[in-house]
């Protein structure tokens, strides 16, 4: 082991917590499939270490063997109660949200100033955003919803790719429709879709998870081959092209 | 090279989740018994050895194990104090 290093108490504590965080989540999912497990209520670290002021900060270094007269600090986390250990467990992250490990354009000290705020997936994002807090203070101007918010839909939109089952025109009160019908196509009621067919805009009558209706133009049809350009959000596009027998 | 904790050691979460492992329920031995009792609240204090590392961006890394070594040497290591309480997950 390499000689002891000098940390400063802020980082030290902002570690231990995010640790202690960790295995509360563990021990939360554990939980759900063991009925007889243990939560963290109390932890008490009492380390030696030798303070060391620089004339700016205090900075601490563990003792090493064979030194002596070290100083003590003891760091208490806890002493709740079990109601508060179930309110401040954090839930596990379900399928339908998207926890930040998995993204990999968040890089990993970002998740790291998410995680000390207690972010650690979509939907903690959007609770705290709810709250009206100033990320962009919190995180000392390092982050912001917008930024995050479109790389974090994006992780979730790729969750539930768009997938097109069947395209057909049919004629419903003398006005042509173009139905796409699928899975996963609008999805999000954030946005209107666009749809360009043969390069021209068309109206969106309906859009649902598994089916879009647009009104197209007879003069728009093609005999043989046409081609649809869908966008259901910033996220989804996709192209199909349908024959017209 | 980005520092690693002692690879002797482990991160304070797997300590943690370790010493949490446990089995509450005490039962007497033998089949035609039916009693049993569950453990409601666990308090441990153990000497801890710590690793502390900074990585390149300042973030503080924590290994730490209980001792690892039962041998007695002219010096021993530092051991640091934790205390740990549990309570039952209801």
């Amino acid at each position: 082991m390499a000689s002891n290093q000098k940390w400063n108490l802020e980082s030290f504590l902002d570690s231990l917590i995010v640790e202690l965080d960790k295995a509360r989540e563990t021990l939360a999912v554990k939980a759900i499939n063991k009925p007889l497990t243990y939560a963290v209520k109390d932890v008490n670290l009492e380390m030696q270490l030798f303070p060391s002021f620089d004339g700016k900060k205090v900075q601490f270094i563990t003792a090493e063997p064979g030194q002596s007269g070290a100083s003590k600090i003891g760091i208490q986390l806890g002493s709740i109660t079990d109601q508060q250990i179930r309110k401040t467990t954090k839930k596990p992250v379900t399928k339908d949200d998207v926890s930040l490990e998995v993204i990999d354009e968040i890089d990993e000290e970002t998740r790291d100033d998410l995680r000390k705020i207690g972010v650690s997936s979509v939907n903690d994002l959007a609770e705290i955003e709810r709250k009206n807090v100033d990320l962009e203070k919190v995180s000392k101007k390092k982050l912001n919803y917008r930024k995050l918010a479109g790389l974090l839909q994006k992780a979730r939109r790729s969750n539930f790719p768009p997938s097109v089952r069947k395209a057909s025109f049919s004629m419903a009160q003398e006005v042509p429709l173009l139905k796409v019908e699928g899975e996963n196509l609008a999805i999000d009621q954030q946005y209107d879709p666009v749809a360009i067919l043969n390069g021209q805009m068309v109206e969106i009558l309906s859009a649902s998870r598994s089916e879009l209706a647009l009104k197209v133009n007879k003069e728009l049809i093609r005999d043989k081959e046409n081609e649809l350009i869908m966008a259901c959000d910033p996220f989804t596009i996709f192209k199909v092209k349908i024959n017209n027998p | 090279m980005n520092p690693k904790v002692d690879e002797a050691f482990l991160h304070f979460t797997e300590l943690i989740e370790e010493l949490s492992d446990i089995d509450g329920l005490v039962r007497e031995p033998g089949e035609e018994t039916h009693i049993a009792m569950e453990i409601e609240e666990v308090e441990m204090e153990l000497p801890i050895q710590l690793d502390i590392v900074i990585d390149e961006r300042g973030k503080v890394l924590l290994g730490s194990v209980p001792p690892l070594y039962n041998v007695s040497t002219s010096f021993n290591p530092v051991f640091h104090q934790l205390s740990l309480k549990l309570k039952r997950h209801l």
